[in-house]
């Protein structure tokens, strides 16, 4: 590769973050064209090397050709926004439908997806696999809240002197669980927010339904003791879920940073709300508006993170 | 000054339109359409790398065009854009919406009282 050719590619590489496959596509593609022009402008009579300066010249600063194919990626079709929105509907429908603790249905529910998930891993991250993929994460969090039930119970075994060697594994297991944990959501956002920080958003939004989720779970007794209703609050937590499903499908349709930047932000305000008026009405309006700031604050993070990747 | 800033414009709009019509005739590779472009307008149409690749790859996400590396007779693999039946269907509305507007346009331009 001529050394103009390659010093461009090396200075835009950095900034395109638009997926392995289609980055060295593109890649491939700039490298064709700039070796096609160079040859058309010497065929006109231009000396090589100032058909080589003007070959790369054609393509404008790296930078504003990176923010423009990033532009022209934010371009999500009616199907695949459908898609996005589909894993948010998937919870809707098994917390409305109060199946979500049937195990046939749950593990149905759990392959598809970790099926569309890896499919989508497999298409090289498409826009709608950062719901799938968020929606995901509900697996590891809710094994999450079970290490924490085996913690607690091991521990209390052990401080009343009923360790066994069993109770001990158990507890170590558990505390093994949470760093792993917190490293595999913590990878997911940053490989996200690499090549976006905001699907690494996306990435992170079903994340605050499914602590409400477990704070309800938790209330009614644990995974196997609370009822498929969660004392009324699961058709809620479903209509949260058709809310996001419909802010998912906004956010993918929106061809503006700055509008899928308000869908984000305006989802989370509208999640809290509702949790607050309808899951736990006695916090005042600092209360609101705390939960608010820290809600806000982690669906952005990976912002700062992108900044730092 | 106003009469670059204006062509810019009325090109900015009109990229996509004029790509896809020339992806009708035959499949064509990112350096082929800028050249082609060039010629068929007689000189008077330049778009550089820097519009035509995102508009590419756009059309592309939007399903309206395809894009596959194929060999040119010399050895050489360029990726070739083909217009999709979604890309065909759209441009037949782009022309008939630039037929009428350009019909407006002339009778309120040279016509204009």
């Amino acid at each position: 590769m001529p050394s103009e050719t390659a010093r461009y590619v090396r200075r835009l590489k950095p900034h395109l973050r638009l997926g392995d496959a289609l980055e060295s596509d593109f890649l491939r593609e700039i490298e064709a064209h700039m070796e096609d022009r160079v040859a058309s402008l010497v065929a006109r009579g231009v000396p090589e090397p100032l058909a080589r300066r003007r070959a790369v010249q054609g393509f404008g600063r790296p930078r504003t050709l990176a923010h423009l194919m990033r532009q022209a990626q934010l371009t999500t079709s009616w199907r695949e926004a459908l898609l996005g929105a589909a894993p948010f509907a998937l919870l809707a429908a098994l917390l409305g439908l109060q199946v979500w603790q049937v195990p046939a249905v749950a593990g149905a529910g759990s392959a598809l997806i970790i099926g569309f998930t890896l499919y989508g891993l497999w298409l090289g991250r498409p826009a709608w696999f950062y719901p799938w993929a968020g929606v995901a994460l509900l697996m590891p969090v809710f094994a999450g809240y079970l290490a924490f039930a085996v913690l607690r119970a091991e521990l209390w075994n052990a401080v009343h002197g009923a360790a066994t060697p069993y109770a001990l594994a158990g507890i170590a297991g558990a505390g093994l669980y949470f760093p792993i944990g917190l490293l595999v959501v913590a990878v997911s956002v940053l490989v996200a927010a690499r090549r976006d920080w905001l699907d690494a958003s996306m990435l992170l939004s079903p994340l605050p339904i499914v602590f409400v989720w477990i704070i309800e779970v938790h209330r009614g007794g644990g995974l196997l003791a609370a009822d498929g209703s969660l004392s009324g609050m699961a058709p809620v937590l479903a209509a949260i879920c058709l809310c996001a499903a419909a802010a998912a499908f906004v956010f993918l349709r929106a061809t503006s940073r700055a509008l899928k930047c308000a869908t984000l932000v305006g989802g989370a305000l509208l999640l809290v709300l509702a949790a607050t008026l309808l899951i736990d009405p006695s916090g005042g309006l600092m209360t609101l508006g705390g939960r608010a700031v820290i809600l806000l604050a982690f669906l952005l993070s990976p912002a700062l993170v992108a900044r730092h990747a | 000054m106003m009469r670059g800033n204006y062509l810019t414009q009325l090109l900015k709009g009109n990229t996509d339109v004029m790509i896809l019509s020339l992806l009708e005739r035959e499949p064509m590779y990112g350096h082929q359409l800028m050249e082609q472009l060039e010629r068929t307008s007689a000189g008077f149409f330049h778009v550089s790398e820097g519009t035509l690749y995102p508009a590419l790859y756009r059309l592309a996400r939007e399903d309206l065009v395809r894009g596959r590396w194929s060999k040119l007779p010399t050895g050489q693999e360029r990726k070739f854009y083909t217009l999709t039946r979604k890309g065909e269907r759209r441009l037949a509305e782009c022309r008939s919406m630039w037929s009428g507007f350009a019909a407006a346009m002339d009778l309120v331009t040279t016509h204009g009282d």
